[in-house]
């Protein structure tokens, strides 16, 4: 009998972990589909996260800093003192909610780059003098001019940036200032200073697979710059449950409500 | 030995199912995610609200004194995906669900999908 139950549930793990894997592939891991036509120098369409590159080498920390990569941050001693300040809800210093800091906690918005690393999708829209990305994750938009203009010498902050891209061969380059550096660059309270310069490069595989690293250059807070681990995202197709965006919107109200009501006494926290 | 192979089955079991849930808004600390318990009660209120919708239900403890249990569900988007909508829900609906319960104790549990729940008799997909 035990055997049987022993058997029953060995099964039900592996058909469970089997099960996962296609769920995951679906919703984002990358596939090859390197024989259907696209063009690389088109990003058009609906994409979805799939998660890092798993990246790292040797050097690779057991517990990673930020979701962005897996080597350490080459933190200065005041960029080390706003990630310690930041007490996020996630991650490997993760605080209950109520007593954390997160900007989101109050509906504020996730910002540009804390948004490249959730797991909403987002739709690239091409159009002749830009790429426009339609953002989920807290209903936002993007514009990523492609008119040869510079980015901006003093920007004022924003909180998705001043944003220009260009074509290097097959590989879409974006760079970008002046982002409000309320926000974080991840779910974990990692931080960027008011100098902070970002370049993103985009490379689009195949037709499904869309690959993204980052570049952080921010002497203040780093002492050198630093580059992501690979991430990935993947085409949803049109009618699949991630192939249209939906509207997903931070109301300060709602958020109150339902930080007096459920998160706040969830973790403890009577306020 | 068969029994901690049991053990370890389920726990694995337990412990798979419930890794998509911390892909939340940082609530998922606040929240024993190794545990699920079944609540079942009756809807007294369901807020269909973004970013995080809202289910509360009443039943009575065992010494016969109504509880008032607050259930914290995804976003609506994401719900949404999953074929509910805001009159899934609704005041007087008996429900059963399966949650993990606030680590503190609090009358608050989160059902994040995928949950198990069942209103009035019925099983939700």
């Amino acid at each position: 009998m035990r055997n049987r139950v022993v058997r029953s549930l060995t099964t039900l793990v592996i058909a469970f972990m089997a099960l996962a894997s296609v769920a995951f592939a679906q919703r984002g891991n990358a596939a090859p589909a390197a024989n259907v036509p696209h063009d690389p120098h088109d990003l058009t369409g609906v994409w979805l996260a799939g998660g890092g590159g798993g990246g790292g080498g040797a050097a690779a920390a057991a517990q990673p800093m930020t979701q962005w990569t897996r080597q350490p941050l080459p933190l200065t001693a005041e960029g080390k003192k706003v990630m310690d300040a930041n007490k996020s809800g996630k991650g490997p210093r993760a605080v209950v909610p109520a007593l954390g800091n997160d900007p989101l906690g109050d509906a504020n918005p996730p910002g540009l780059m804390r948004t490249l690393v959730y797991g909403r999708p987002f739709e690239f829209i091409h159009t002749n003098d830009k790429e426009v990305m339609l953002i989920e994750w807290a209903h936002f938009w993007r514009q990523i001019w492609t008119d040869g203009r510079k980015v901006p010498a003093d920007p004022d902050p924003l909180w998705y940036g001043h944003s220009v891209g260009k074509w290097e061969g097959d590989t879409f380059v974006v760079d970008t200032v002046g982002l409000d550096n309320r926000a974080w660059l991840d779910e974990w309270g990692t931080p960027f200073s008011d100098e902070a310069r970002f370049q993103e490069r985009w490379h689009r595989v195949n037709r499904d697979n869309l690959e993204l690293t980052l570049t952080v250059t921010d002497p203040k807070y780093y002492s050198k710059p630093w580059t992501s681990d690979k991430r990935t995202y993947r085409l949803q197709s049109k009618g699949s449950p991630d192939g249209e965006l939906l509207e997903v919107i931070f109301a300060p109200m709602d958020e109150q409500e339902f930080n007096q009501r459920i998160r706040n006494p969830a973790g403890g926290v009577k306020k | 030995m068969k029994s901690r192979v049991l053990v370890v089955l389920f726990s694995t079991l337990v412990l798979m199912s419930s890794l998509p849930l911390f892909a939340h808004h940082g609530t998922g600390i606040s929240y024993d995610q190794d545990t699920h318990i079944t609540v079942k009660g009756t809807v007294t209120e369901f807020a269909w609200k973004n970013p995080h919708s809202q289910l509360y239900l009443d039943y009575k403890d065992e010494k016969g004194e109504i509880v008032h249990y607050a259930v914290e569900l995804n976003s609506p988007g994401v719900m949404t995906r999953q074929g509910w909508n805001r009159r899934i829900f609704k005041a007087g609906d008996e429900v059963v669900m399966d949650v993990h319960p606030s680590r503190v104790g609090a009358p608050v549990g989160e059902c994040l999908n995928p949950c198990k729940v069942s209103i009035n008799g019925k099983e939700l997909k």
